[in-house]
């Protein structure tokens, strides 16, 4: 069976027909600053053993993530949520070293498409 | 890039009052922007509570929710909201009824189920679509559009007045009157109708008391336009000029086939 595609390049062109290349850069970004900023509050929560606080982090992250096309970190943000509310701190914690390595991965399919969209000055 | 060549917004802004409650940056930007691109200019809250003041300082239309909001969710926000326009209804305060749409991202935590028992109208799925959103909004102004054409045959003020004398255990008044309003009303027509055709010595009094009868029972009912035409049968027939009476009858049935329609929506919630 083929493994789903990390990202949906589909997205971008969406975010660029909504607003234009300036709001799709600002969109990125804040991809970036948000998204890490979850991912660590996740990362505290699973390690203090609050397994609701990991949910209430994970949360946001699905939709944020589907916004910009990153698909992979949408998937397994959605999973954390799930195992976390469902009390199986293993399996979340698992699925939540997979959402770091995704979210630094998306970083960088991002920073390249930011390049493409706005190329640093000859 | 161009971007005011790729990117063309409406010049105009439809006059529609939005609030965007979400907690997340990104997602409520986007969420703005695509109003933006459909035409409507919107506020935005970060969590349920303030969504919940911004409801208070301002009349919106309709208010697109997010569900699992840190502090208040969008689901608490939603049934503080309903409860505060329960409380005002019927009072000189009371506004119209705000239009909720949850933005619901189809988990087990965030189900359908849930966002109506809390009192909103409609559902998006996250991340929002476009197109989806444009269907939604089009779907909401049409429910409050119908909504108005309600108000217009039934007042909702008076409605709201009898939802308020519900007993918790007890059969909802509201419905049992609709009921027998609309079980009884027919005849009160038919007789009126009868009464003039057959314009005999009994038709004046027949005519009068069916008038006077669902005048009254239509007004219980806040069914302004109908009690008023009854008023003019009574009024009318006082003056002995019966064959003046059928065209109003015909008006009062007209109208009154409005009322049953509006009526059975309120009974059907």
């Amino acid at each position: 069976m083929n493994e789903p595609k990390p990202f949906d390049p589909g997205a971008i062109e969406r975010l660029l027909k909504l607003g234009g290349p300036k709001f799709t850069l600002e969109m990125m970004d804040l991809f970036g600053s948000y998204g890490g900023k979850k991912i660590t509050e996740a990362r505290s929560a699973q390690q203090a053993g609050q397994l609701p606080a990991l949910a209430e982090a994970a949360h946001p992250l699905k939709s944020s993530a589907g916004n910009v096309g990153a698909v992979r970190v949408q998937e397994l943000a959605a999973q954390v949520e799930l195992f976390a509310r469902e009390q199986k701190a293993e399996m979340a914690g698992a699925r939540l070293n997979e959402l770091e390595s995704a979210f630094a991965e998306a970083k960088l399919f991002l920073e390249a498409e930011r390049t493409r969209l706005a190329p640093p000055p000859a | 890039m161009n971007t005011t060549t790729d990117n063309p917004q409406p010049s105009t802004t439809k006059p529609v009052r939005i609030l965007v409650a979400e907690d997340s940056p990104l997602n409520q930007q986007v969420a703005l922007k695509q109003l933006e691109k459909l035409g409507y200019a919107a506020d935005a809250a970060g969590d349920g509570d303030q969504a919940v003041q911004a409801h208070a300082r301002k009349p919106y239309d309709i208010i697109l929710m997010d569900c699992q909001m840190p502090g208040i969710s969008g689901y608490e926000a939603t049934w503080q909201i309903r409860n505060r326009e329960q409380e005002k209804a019927g009072t000189a305060d009371a506004g119209k009824r705000v239009y909720i749409i949850a933005m619901t991202a189809n988990t087990q935590a965030d189900n359908r189920e849930k966002c109506t028992a809390a009192g909103m109208d409609g559902f998006i799925n996250k991340p929002v679509q476009l197109a989806e959103l444009e269907a939604a909004l089009l779907h909401a102004l049409a429910d409050q559009a119908a909504a108005k054409e309600l108000d217009a045959v039934i007042d909702p003020v008076i409605i709201a007045g009898l939802h308020q004398l519900r007993t918790p255990g007890k059969p909802d008044p509201v419905a049992e009157l609709i009921d027998l309003f609309l079980r009884e009303a027919p005849a009160q027509l038919d007789t009126m109708s009868d009464a003039v055709a057959k314009n005999d010595f009994t038709s004046l009094s027949r005519t009068l008391s069916a008038a006077t009868a669902l005048k009254g029972s239509a007004g219980n009912l806040g069914a302004r336009n109908l009690a008023a035409l009854c008023d003019e049968i009574e009024l009318t027939a006082k003056t002995w000029i019966l064959s003046d009476t059928p065209p109003l009858i015909e008006r009062a049935r007209e109208e009154f086939s409005r009322v049953r329609t509006a009526l059975e929506r309120i009974k059907g919630g």
